[in-house]
């Protein structure tokens, strides 16, 4: 082929021209579009959900007025059918940004939706597939931290993330592994609520830099136990890729925690009392009908009066349901994550409100809310429901020396380390004493042990239990 | 008044009122003692068993009474529809004994305010029964048609989905439509039992 016949089927220079505009305009309103819709939302880190974990939730809204959001999950099977739950909020918006921010915690899901409804109409809508309900945890990084660190986290789930995106609270982190710091914008207190949640801070030189996320680390000290995590130096990471260490798991330790204790069943009357009474009652009615005549009628209906208080008083339970709390609190550094199930127990059916952000525990269709779960119960069962976890101070803390004080305000009813000592009573603000006594451990203590690293400690005072995570057994894993 | 009570003393007296109560209190005793449970159940479920057990045999009665008395004197007539109330009323105490264990959401003054309530409907539609069984000569039947009628009576209600007439369902949930129907013919009852009782009187006046 000539030149010439080349020359004639290549587009004109206009036509090239009008096509890169058109292109450009197209690319343009297309991200214009992104950045004017009137509701994002981010389930997540990056839009990455880990299954079986509390996950940060994000909705942005631009100049819309009242909504109501929703997200619906169906965590059931197709042996038993569908079992939702329904996480809804209502949140103000009006003109301008406004920024909604929660934890919610996602199961294994079998459909996942979401939906943002405003004065009926819908403003948004989406979903995940349940091919993407994965359990394993994340890797976040924020900054480049290298191609060393990057090579070191290969094999999992890792996320970028702009520092100003890194949630405060210490839930959002419940399904993540690490996070990786290499940029001085992160914020310290982001940094301390990954590590309470559990999570292996890693921070590189670079974001050293930053004085207030220098002070997290004392000088000479690269790995440091705070929460159920750890803050580590780029130089403790790397020190520690021949040793990795088994994240502690949490979950099997308020598996526990809820399986222990459980609210039981008011015991009904014996039955031969019962038998006995109903038949002296109905004897007594029918000889004084018999017998007794005109006042013998009078007399029976005031023997049922009677009997019929008389069978109330004992035979009613005293309360139409029984509540109880039990908190773990899993920590190290004088900082903790706590973890509260509820459990209550109802006699009457009824609608069951936990006026706290949770999740339940059993298998039943449940409503919530940023501050509230509903669920409906049949008559005679019990529920639970898992709180959101929050960090909080940590009572039983690790002296430089290795040994144990309690620094909380209320004594301490046992303490019992992971092939170590067990003592009672132990008093406020007192160090545990280095001997073994002959300590009887309640069931869950003796349950918990089994979970934890060789080194840490259980400790209960009463309503609370505690695991201490030791500072020099973190790179030990469970045994 | 006096007349009234020496009525139902004499009512009473009579050889079927102790077999039935004796029946009756017997049936609701062995109802409450096999459905209560025993200390390794999770639920008391009690009240459940207990009250449809009790509104159907009072249903019963009151459907059989009342097919009864409508050939009886009329005096006699109110009185055997006064002892079926009673009766219906001093078994309220076990009622209360399941009521109380088992918890259920139903509150207790829909037993306590039903059960009367419903003794006199049934009264009153024993009565319309017996009358109609005997117009069309089947009077002798009258033993399998009360039955009949319980059966049908909660056929219908299923049918049409709601919980009007019959004594199964409206034991244990509340159904204002079953109390405002049973009420109604009730008050007719008693308007006719006045009624009566009074015609009662002249005609005892004039013979």
């Amino acid at each position: 082929m000539t030149a010439l016949a080349q020359a004639r089927l290549r587009p004109p220079r206009a036509l090239q021209l009008l096509l890169a505009l058109i292109l450009a305009v197209a690319h343009g309103a297309a991200v214009a579009q992104a950045e004017s819709r009137p509701a994002t939302l981010e389930l997540g880190f990056g839009g990455a959900v880990v299954a079986d974990a509390w996950n940060p939730l994000r909705l942005v809204l631009r100049d819309v007025g009242p909504v109501q959001l929703e997200l619906a999950i169906d965590r059931g099977t197709l042996r038993e059918g569908e079992r939702w739950s329904r996480y809804t909020s209502e949140i103000a918006g009006g003109s301008g940004l406004t920024v909604f921010e929660d934890e919610v915690y996602v199961p294994v899901w079998r459909s996942l939706s979401w939906v943002v409804r405003s004065g009926g109409l819908t403003v948004a809508s989406g979903s995940l597939s349940r091919t993407q309900a994965d359990r394993r945890p994340l890797d976040l990084m924020v900054g480049e931290p290298g191609s060393e660190v990057r090579s070191m986290l290969s094999g999992g789930r890792t996320i970028d993330l702009a520092a100003d995106r890194l949630p405060l609270r210490s839930a959002a982190y419940d399904g993540v592994g690490r996070l990786i710091v290499a940029a001085p914008a992160a914020r310290p207190q982001a940094l301390i609520a990954a590590a309470v949640a559990g999570a292996d801070v890693i921070v590189t030189p670079a974001a050293l830099t930053e004085p207030a996320i220098a002070e997290l680390f004392p000088a000479g000290v690269e790995r440091r136990a705070v929460g159920a995590g750890r803050l580590l130096t780029h130089e403790g990471f790397r020190a520690e890729a021949a040793e990795p260490r088994v994240r502690l798991d949490q979950a099997a330790l308020v598996s526990a925690l809820a399986a222990a204790e459980r609210i039981e069943l008011p015991r009904p009357v014996p039955m031969l009392p019962l038998l006995l009474a109903a038949s002296v009652y109905s004897l007594v009615v029918l000889l004084v009908l018999r017998f007794g005549g005109v006042p013998g009628v009078m007399a029976a209906l005031v023997l049922g009066l009677t009997a019929s208080v008389a069978a109330w008083v004992p035979l009613r339970p005293a309360e139409p349901g029984v509540e109880a709390v039990r908190e773990l609190v899993v920590g190290a550094g004088g900082v903790g994550q706590r973890w509260r199930v509820h459990e209550r127990l109802t006699l009457p059916a009824q609608t069951v409100i936990f006026p706290v952000a949770g999740w339940p525990l059993s298998y039943v269709d449940a409503r919530q809310g940023p501050t509230q779960v509903a669920i409906d119960l049949p008559r005679w069962r019990s529920v639970r429901v898992l709180e959101r976890p929050r960090a909080t101070a940590m009572a039983l803390v690790q002296e430089v020396d290795g040994s144990w004080r309690n620094a909380g305000e209320r004594p301490l009813d046992f303490v019992a380390v992971r092939g170590g000592d067990a003592v009672q009573d132990v008093p406020a603000g007192g160090l545990v004493p280095n001997q073994t006594r002959d300590v009887r451990l309640p069931e869950l203590a003796l349950s918990l042990l089994e979970l934890l690293p060789s080194g840490a400690a259980v400790a209960s005072d009463g309503p609370r239990w505690l695991v201490a995570l030791p500072q020099h057994a973190l790179a030990e894993g469970p045994p | 008044m006096s007349e009234l009570f020496a009525r139902l003393e004499q009512r009473m007296r009579e050889g079927d009122f102790p077999q039935v109560a004796t029946l009756v209190f017997a049936a609701l005793v062995v109802t409450l003692a096999t459905a209560w449970p025993s200390p390794g159940n999770s639920a008391n479920e009690s009240w459940f068993a207990f009250a449809q057990t009790r509104s159907v045999i009072l249903a019963l009665l009151a459907l059989g009474y009342g097919a009864s008395a409508a050939v009886e004197p009329p005096r006699r007539a109110v009185a055997t529809g006064l002892m079926t109330l009673l009766l219906a009323v001093l078994v309220l105490p076990l009622e209360v004994a399941a009521y109380a264990g088992s918890y259920p959401a139903t509150p207790l003054w829909w037993s306590v305010v039903s059960v009367p309530v419903a003794a006199l409907g049934y009264l009153v539609l024993g009565v319309l029964l017996g009358r109609a069984v005997r117009a069309v000569r089947l009077g002798a039947f009258l033993p399998l048609v009360v039955p009949a009628a319980v059966v049908g009576l909660l056929l219908l209600d299923l049918r049409l989905g709601w919980t009007v007439l019959n004594p199964v369902t409206s034991a244990i949930v509340v159904s204002p439509l079953y109390l405002i129907v049973m009420a109604s013919l009730g008050l007719i009852g008693i308007a006719f039992a006045v009624m009566g009782w009074r015609r009662g009187r002249l005609r005892e006046v004039t013979a």
